[in-house]
């Protein structure tokens, strides 16, 4: 079967709306984690139908590497978020600006 | 011969001066008389010896040079460390070194109870080292030093004791003009090297005539070095540091701001004649500045009631006189002057000085009178001083003034003017001098008498009076009228002969003499009729004219005028420069730096809120920008 | 023997070692500081012996390739320009190790010592550089150590007076650096090979408007070090935070950097671009004069009014390098020694009343000389040569500079003058208020400030180096005058001056 590559980028950009809409309306970090997921998840999906185009490997091996990494990120950001509840019982980023210039 | 002599000569004075200052401790008074008396005589000896080797040579083998090393040679110039010997600066070292010793050894007693008795001589000896110098360089560069060492010393010594304010103050005033003099000076001598190449004293008066005579540069030669003459020799206007030069010890003031120091600047004039002898302007102009100090001094003279200070002014206007007559070319009347005034000044100074030991340090004439039948010294000193000063026949003060005067009514439409402005000062002179002897001997004693009593001075203060009050007679015969012109044929060699406009004639002379004379009675009798025979009469008088005597007690205000001309104006400058040019320009370089890069973090800063989803917002946004233009740049080169 | 590279290369050894030693060992430190100062010292003296006054070039070379791709090299020797600032350098540096260890900071103070010896080998090597790029290199890495004292052992302000020092010398040395890879290639152009050899590069016909152009890019540095008004904004600060002794050393020897860098490189090597750039620095200079002059009157403490005569004083010899004239030439370049003496004597009085009183304010002191009769000796001594009366040895250095400007251009030496009388002013100011009047502001007289042996060690050899000037001149004028004819002849020459007063023929 013989996807056009236009599909890919199609349900890619779609993909990446919908994560940055998350990453800029949700409060909650887990949502927004969520949202970033979908963004990779997007790149991905273009890596994939490109490597489909140009019959080239690589692509897919690059959506691994990206998965893989993706998911230590969810790790440490899990843990990030758990530590921050617990010392501000409280899960709102835009209460989180002490860095702020 | 000669020149070794006078090496040893300028070399003793430092040397003893040097040994009492590093002496570790306050040495015992015995040696401190030792070094800092002893120096003094043995180098008026050799001066003597020099002058004696002198005489015995023919007048056109009198003068000599000695260079004891290269000094300096930079920019093509070369600087020896040398000295001149001539019948000018054989004279100069007889006066410093001769009335040195006599101050020297009066100074032994009236300092005796100073507790820096080792600090007065090592001073003391310095001055005398620096004016030995002065007077003996071989070049510009070293009269300068030596200029500029007197000035030092002259300090050091006004400022004696440093712990009042007034001395302290006095010091400085007298340093800063000294220093205007000073750069008066230094840039006569740069104008010599620029056109003339050389600061050599043989060299530049030898080849002063390519200048060529009224020229420009000559005339700014003879003014630079006039600067230099009017500040050291209190001229107007820069005389005002002379009167507050009284804070020092009397036996300074008697040495340095009488005998010696102050009268440097006639020598200078002397000294450098060829260039005054190529500019009747400069003369003319020293001459009139000579006659309004005399004028002026004359005037403040009579209104002081500080015996130092009446003194002090009287050196002010007697200055004049030498100034006058060396401006006017009569330098030999100007150097005899000098000398005969070295004399009397100092004996009224240290006649002055006992007065004041005596009074435990009252120096009022306010709270003087009829001192006579205590202090015999005293009078006769003052006495004779005062009727040399005056003018009276017999005494030197008569022969000079009579040189310089009856010089001054050959020297043309300015010397008859400044003749007329002498002999009114004559008149002042001898009026003042009265006044203040009058008042201080005679009449009453003041009111409940002298507690204690004023003790007479021993030996060492009472010879030198004794000695310099009978200089103050017999020194004037070295120049009479019709007579002897010992002065005139000694300094034959350095000034050469007389031009002949300034040989008085019998005429003149016999004029000068009777005017001078008559001027002289009309001030004694006038002082005797206003302080001698009746002294109630000046205190009635006194309230008339209440205004007039302000201005002349205050010294016709110049003091004022300096600080509302130049020191309150450069006080305010800096004030405006330390509070708002520094911290607006140099400073605010760096404030403005450091304010403009703050700033700038800030508004930068400012964008960081901590949003995450702002910066999340503002990240796509800049790539979807980015990404048009690409697109369109894409969209443009396709 | 590498004489030269000996000298610069002891006190950065030991500044290695005592920057390795940990803090308690002080006494170690002591002795290691002490001991490389003496070292340094009777290197230099042979660096001296061994010198040839006849000649006019740099000599006692010790050249070492560095980076030949880059025409970069380690060279370095002595001229008649530099022997004596090397010397003052030696002299001085020993004389505020000693008086560093008298007073040893209790914190880190091997750390202290080592920075004053790092210092000392920056200077060196700055005055001995015969190529740009090492010049450069040691510009700014005496300014590392400068930095760092004053940052950590300054005054109440430290960190701010550090931090300006640092910026402000940084940028006018980075527009050096471009003037001199600029200087570099275009040379190259000329010459067809890349060397940043000063002695390379003098006779390289850049042309007016380049050589103009190029060396304003040096002036600017060197104005902001020397520092000309309206550059000195840094100085205040720095001199007034810096530990006293630091004060000492960036008075004495560091403020020469500049006047040293424009009279070896400035006027030698862009002599057609001096001439547009007398009248605009003279002015700088002069100005400096009078406005130095005033503020050091108006200063409220010892330190501010020394360090703003210190102004004035360097507009002399600026004034007196511009104008390019043999006599006022060789004038700086003996007031840079007389300064440097004179200016070390000055703070080193300051540091003596300092502690001795607890305060450097004027206005708090006064009569010490009843206590301190020695240490008044001294100061009126050092007063009277810091306004240059006639026979310190001041006067000789600035007598000869303002009679060489004032054959060039006669009314600067005119205005110049006004800053002579002002310098009585404010100089018998600082010695009348703390030594003169009655005793104010210290128990028992002020015996506690009196100068004791530990205290002559340090003032009586600057008193004598005073004298020795003072009385015979000519003994050092004798080293300069060969090599200072010929770094002026060029200028002098593009001036299109009267041959006679050019010493050089070329």
């Amino acid at each position: 079967m013989n996807v056009p590559i236009e599909a890919y980028l199609m349900l890619s950009l779609g993909l990446l709306v919908l994560g940055l809409i998350g990453v800029m309306r949700r409060r909650n970090p887990l949502m927004l984690l969520l949202s970033v997921e979908l963004m990779l998840n997007a790149g991905n999906v273009s890596l994939i139908g490109f490597s489909r185009l140009w019959d080239d490997p690589s692509g897919q091996v690059f959506a691994l590497v990206v998965m893989v990494v993706a998911a230590a990120e969810v790790v440490i950001g899990l843990g990030l978020v758990v530590a921050i509840f617990r010392s501000r019982s409280n899960l709102d980023v835009d209460e989180l600006s002490s860095m702020k210039g | 011969m000669a020149t070794a002599l006078a090496w040893i000569v300028l070399v003793l004075p430092l040397v003893s001066g040097v040994v009492l200052a590093g002496w570790p401790k306050e040495p015992p008074h015995a040696v401190t008389r030792l070094l800092g008396i002893g120096s003094i005589l043995v180098a008026f000896g050799l001066s003597v010896a020099v002058f004696v080797g002198m005489l015995g040579n023919p007048a056109d083998d009198r003068v000599f040079t000695s260079s004891a090393f290269e000094w300096i040679a930079i920019g093509g110039v070369s600087v020896d460390l040398s000295i001149l010997v001539d019948p000018l600066s054989v004279l100069m070292m007889l006066i410093i070194t001769g009335i040195g010793f006599l101050i020297h050894l009066y100074s032994a007693e009236y300092m005796e109870h100073d507790r820096d008795y080792r600090r007065f001589f090592a001073s003391m000896n310095l001055f005398v080292f620096s004016m030995l110098l002065l007077v003996l360089a071989g070049n510009f560069f070293f009269l300068i030093v030596g200029w500029a060492f007197v000035g030092l010393a002259s300090y050091l010594l006004i400022g004696f004791w440093y712990e009042r304010p007034s001395a302290v103050a006095a010091a400085k005033k007298a340093f800063v003009i000294n220093v205007i003099g000073d750069v008066g000076l230094v840039l006569a001598a740069f104008l010599v090297l620029r056109e003339l190449g050389t600061l050599d004293y043989g060299q530049a008066f030898a080849e002063a005539g390519t200048l060529g005579a009224d020229s420009g540069t000559v005339l700014a030669i003879c003014l630079l070095l006039f600067v230099g003459a009017a500040a050291k020799s209190a001229q107007v206007p820069l005389h005002t540091w002379l009167p507050d030069a009284m804070e020092g010890p009397t036996p300074v003031s008697a040495l340095i701001h009488a005998a010696t120091m102050v009268t440097a600047g006639v020598y200078l004039i002397v000294r450098t004649h060829v260039f005054f002898d190529l500019s009747w302007l400069a003369g003319d102009i020293v001459a009139i500045v000579g006659a309004i100090t005399l004028l002026m001094a004359a005037t403040v003279a009579l209104q002081q009631v500080d015996i130092k200070r009446v003194l002090a002014w009287s050196t002010v206007s007697q200055v004049g006189y030498m100034i006058m007559a060396v401006g006017l070319g009569a330098y030999a009347s100007g150097m005899f002057m000098l000398m005969a005034h070295a004399f009397y000044k100092a004996a009224l100074f240290l006649a002055a000085g006992i007065i004041i030991h005596a009074l435990h340090d009252e120096q009022s004439l306010d709270r003087m009178g009829g001192l006579k039948k205590y202090l015999r010294v005293a009078l006769f000193g003052m006495g004779t001083g005062a009727l040399a000063m005056a003018g009276i026949p017999g005494f030197s003060g008569f022969f000079a003034k009579d040189d310089v005067l009856a010089a001054a009514l050959n020297g043309g439409s300015i010397g008859v003017i400044c003749w007329v402005i002498g002999m009114v000062g004559a008149f002042l002179t001898a009026l003042y001098m009265f006044r203040l002897l009058f008042r201080a001997f005679f009449g009453p004693e003041p009111a409940g008498g002298y507690q204690p009593a004023p003790h007479p001075s021993r030996w060492w203060m009472s010879v030198p009076v004794v000695i310099l009050g009978v200089l103050s007679i017999v020194g004037g015969w070295l120049q009479t009228p019709f007579g002897w012109t010992g002065m005139s044929e000694w300094l034959e060699p350095v000034i050469g002969q007389s031009t002949g406009l300034l040989e008085p004639t019998h005429g003149t002379e016999i004029v000068t003499i009777a005017v001078a004379l008559v001027m002289a009675l009309a001030g004694i009798g006038l002082a005797w009729w206003l302080f001698g025979a009746d002294p109630e009469r000046r205190i009635r008088l006194a309230q008339k004219a209440a205004g007039p005597r302000r201005v002349m007690r205050e010294g016709w205000e110049f003091d004022r005028a300096y600080d509302d001309l130049f020191v309150d104006p450069s006080r305010e400058v800096a004030e405006v420069m330390a509070a708002r040019v520094e911290p607006a320009g140099p400073q605010g370089i760096i404030t403005g730096t450091t304010a403009l890069v703050r700033g700038a973090a800030r508004v930068v800063s400012a964008s960081q809120s901590g949003m995450v989803r702002a910066y999340a917002f503002w990240m796509v946004l800049g790539i979807s920008l980015a990404g048009i233009v690409i697109a369109l740049i894409v969209a443009g080169g396709g | 023997m590498p004489w030269v590279s000996i000298t610069i290369l002891i006190p950065l050894v030991a500044s290695v070692a005592l920057l390795l030693l940990p803090g308690a060992e002080r006494r170690t430190a002591r002795a290691v500081a002490l001991i490389a100062s003496l070292l340094t010292l009777a290197s230099s003296i042979v660096v001296l012996v061994l010198f040839d006054r006849q000649l006019a070039a740099l000599q006692q070379v010790d050249h070492l390739d560095w980076i030949p791709a880059a025409g970069m090299s380690w060279d370095v020797g002595v001229d008649g320009i530099s022997i004596w600032l090397v010397m003052l350098t030696t002299v001085i540096f020993l004389l505020g190790t000693i008086a560093a260890c008298q007073h040893l900071p209790e914190q880190r103070g091997p750390a202290f010592l080592g920075l004053i010896m790092l210092a000392q080998a920056g200077l060196l090597g700055l005055f001995t550089a015969g190529d740009l790029v090492l010049f450069y290199v040691f510009w700014e890495f005496m300014l590392i150590p400068f930095a760092l004292l004053i940052w950590n052992w300054g005054g109440s302000d430290r960190r701010g007076a550090g931090m300006i020092f640092v910026v402000y010398t940084m940028v006018g040395s980075l527009l050096m650096l471009v003037a001199i890879l600029a200087t570099g290639i275009l040379a190259m152009d000329a010459t067809g090979q890349l060397s940043f050899l000063i002695r390379d590069l003098q006779g390289v016909a850049f042309g007016e408007a380049t050589a103009t152009v190029l060396l304003a890019g040096f002036l600017l540095a060197f104005a902001i070090k020397i520092p000309l008004w309206p550059f000195h904004g840094w100085l205040p600060r720095a001199y007034s935070q810096a530990p006293i002794v630091v004060t000492i050393l960036l008075a004495a020897v560091m403020s020469k950097a500049g006047v040293y860098g424009l009279l070896r490189v400035g006027l030698p090597v862009f002599p057609e671009g001096v001439g547009n750039l007398i009248i605009p620095v003279a002015i700088l200079a002069l100005v400096g004069i009078l406005y130095g002059s005033l503020l050091a009157w108006r200063a409220p403490t010892m330190r501010l009014l020394v360090g703003y005569s210190s102004l004035a004083h360097l507009g002399f010899i600026v004034l007196g390098i511009i104008v390019i004239d043999r006599m006022a030439a060789q004038g700086a370049v003996l007031q840079m020694i007389n300064h440097g003496i004179v200016v070390a004597a000055a703070f080193a009085v300051v540091m003596l009343i300092a502690r001795g009183t607890g305060t450097e304010d004027m206005d708090r002191l006064g009569g010490l000389a009843k206590g301190a009769p020695r240490l008044a000796v001294a100061f009126l001594f050092i007063t009277m040569a810091a306004l240059a009366l006639p026979g310190s040895n001041a006067f000789v250095g600035e007598f000869f500079i303002l009679g060489g400007v004032f054959q060039q251009y006669a009314w600067m030496a005119v205005i110049a003058m006004l800053g002579v009388v002002y310098a009585a002013v404010y100089m018998l100011r600082i010695y009348q208020s703390t030594m003169n009047g009655p005793v104010r502001g210290v128990r028992d007289d002020g015996r506690a400030a009196e100068m004791r042996g530990r205290d002559a060690i340090i003032l009586v050899p600057l008193i004598l180096m005073m004298l020795w000037i003072a009385v015979w001149p000519g003994s050092l004028v004798d080293y300069t005058t060969a090599s200072t004819d010929a770094a002026v002849a060029p200028a002098q020459i593009a001036e299109a001056r009267p041959v006679e007063q050019i010493g050089v023929t070329r």
